[in-house]
């Protein structure tokens, strides 16, 4: 059922508010299709329950598998000792508001090269109130 | 500012950084070799600048070890004229922290912050100046400091630190406190690990000091003051609701603020009242044994009145999609936080609310030093080229 895989992954990514939002939106009356098509004893809650249980261990295995392999990555670029070269900053734009909940722990040195920068524009910004 | 250089290259920052600490070439060429003292030694400073207490830990750039690791009432005394010889402890002129308190009858006092920034220029240099003599006793290593600064503050309180730290340090990086915070109470080990939500990139830090509470988001960047909500309300308006409170009751009392700052320190606690607490006071020269049960609770609850809303308002500023995890990392930490029940009444009132699950955790006994841990690990992970060169 794509709607339970969706539903895992977005509260394996920590987006339980979109999770919630599918779950007493959509699901109800998805599920209630479903058992409409199949016969009356077909999907019992266990069923429902049971479905959700294996692909929410699916979802969580291949993420962790994806973390590790971030890291793996990261490991390969960035070098832990201050005394080897570091990597240039990432790619990634300075985000204030944008989606930080779920990024990897970001290098204290990009922060840095980030907070020089906007100490060395001759204006800042002006801060929201 | 001709003094302060700032060895990167500012217009590019995706050129590539300076590559060792041993030496290299600055690649803007902007700093005089005598900036870099290569064959000098190098020593990290993690270094609070806190308004009552600072807390310095250093060590060397390629050690997990902490040569220095000191928490210091943030005063220095100005040992007054006419002192007789012997009365303080070596004849000195400048006392600092501790020692500086124990002489009060014979120096005069002066804290160098208020509020978080400095107040006092000289003190400030004076007490800089020390804190590179417990570092560096010999006077010949390089000193590289991250020193905290309030997430709201400004480039004026910013050049002030930059300024009182010429000739006491030779580099030195500004970061957010609130930020420094969280990378010290962070488990590095624990990171990428799955379940464990790394404050750096989400959490919530409340700090109850003693002139202010702040209440600040930490988003996986140095936060800024849109982050953060500081309330004129902590640790010493507490004091006064107390002291105002026992007026009334007794009047006369002749107890000093210092002794009610104890009674507070030992015994307050949020939530439901709590009764009997007697507390032992001299009064007159005769002792006393006093019930402040209410008188306690009343204060102290007045404290979360304060923060909560606060805290929602913060909580509502967050992404949406990272605040079912950013309430699972709601954190109170500064002298306010030892006041009992604190993190399970905040837990409980955003419960009643409606909140998701959330968990409010304290930092515990070693809140005092998160700051500083959070400032030399930055300090361990900047690069050569991002310091700050102070030419004093
Ligand atoms: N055990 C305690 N219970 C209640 N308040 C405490 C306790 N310990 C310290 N405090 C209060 O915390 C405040 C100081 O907090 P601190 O974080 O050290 O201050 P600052 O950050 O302003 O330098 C003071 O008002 C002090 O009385």
């Amino acid at each position: 059922m794509q709607l339970v895989r969706r539903v895992c992954l977005l509260r394996a990514l920590g987006r339980h508010d979109e999770a919630r939002t599918l779950e007493t939106d959509e699901f109800p009356s998805t599920l209630a299709a479903v058992r409409s098509s199949l016969d009356s004893s077909a999907l019992p809650d266990s069923e429902v329950q049971a479905l959700f249980e294996a692909e929410y261990l699916r979802v969580s295995e291949a993420s962790l598998l994806a973390e590790l392999l971030a890291e793996w990555f990261q490991g390969g670029s960035r070098s832990s000792s201050s005394n080897l070269p570091a990597s240039p900053p990432r790619a990634v734009h300075h985000n204030p508001r944008g989606d930080g909940s779920h990024a990897a722990a970001p290098a204290i040195a990009d922060l840095l090269d980030q907070m020089l920068e906007a100490e060395s524009r001759p204006h800042p910004k002006p801060h929201r109130t | 500012m001709p003094t302060i250089l700032t060895e990167r290259p500012t217009s590019s920052p995706s050129a590539s950084p300076a590559t060792s600490s041993t030496g290299s070439t600055p690649a803007n060429g902007t700093v005089s070799g005598t900036a870099r003292r290569s064959d000098h030694k190098v020593i990290l400073l993690g270094f609070d600048l806190g308004t009552n207490k600072s807390c310095v830990l250093a060590g060397a750039p390629g050690s997990a070890d902490f040569a220095v690791s000191k928490v210091i009432p943030s005063v220095v005394g100005y040992v007054k004229e006419g002192i007789v010889d012997g009365i303080i402890t070596g004849n000195q002129r400048l006392l600092f922290g501790d020692l500086a308190l124990q002489n009060a009858l014979h120096a005069e006092l002066v804290a160098p912050l208020a509020e978080g920034i400095i107040s006092q220029q000289e003190a400030a240099r004076d007490f800089f100046h020390h804190v590179r003599s417990l570092v560096d006793p010999t006077g010949q290593a390089e000193i590289r400091a991250v020193v905290g600064i309030p997430a709201n503050a400004g480039s004026a309180a910013r050049d002030s630190i930059r300024q009182c730290a010429m000739g006491s340090f030779e580099r030195i990086l500004l970061i957010p406190e609130p930020f420094l915070a969280a990378l010290g109470f962070r488990e590095d080990g624990r990171v990428g690990q799955p379940g464990y939500v790394d404050p750096v990139t989400n959490s919530l830090f409340v700090d109850i000091g003693g002139g202010t509470s702040d209440l600040c988001l930490v988003q996986g960047y140095f936060p800024t003051p849109d982050d953060q909500i500081s309330i004129p309300f902590a640790g010493d308006a507490i004091d006064s609701l107390i002291m105002d409170d026992l007026n009334r009751t007794y009047p006369n009392n002749g107890l000093t603020r210092g002794r009610i700052r104890e009674i507070k320190e030992a015994h307050a606690y949020v939530g439901a009242i709590r009764k009997p607490i007697d507390v032992r006071v001299i009064l007159g020269g005769k002792a006393h044994t006093l019930e402040l049960g209410e008188v306690l609770g009343r204060a102290a609850n007045t404290l979360i009145d304060r923060i909560y809303p606060a805290l929602t308002s913060l909580i509502a500023r967050a992404p949406s999609d990272g605040v079912v995890t950013l309430l699972q990392n709601i954190v109170v930490t500064g002298g306010g936080s030892q006041i009992k029940g604190i993190d399970t009444v905040l837990q409980q009132r955003l419960v009643d609310d409606g909140y998701e699950a959330p968990k409010v955790r304290l930092a515990g006994q070693d809140y005092k030093r998160y700051v500083a841990l959070g400032a030399i690990k930055a300090a361990r992970s900047a690069r050569d080229n991002q310091w700050q060169v102070l030419l004093g």
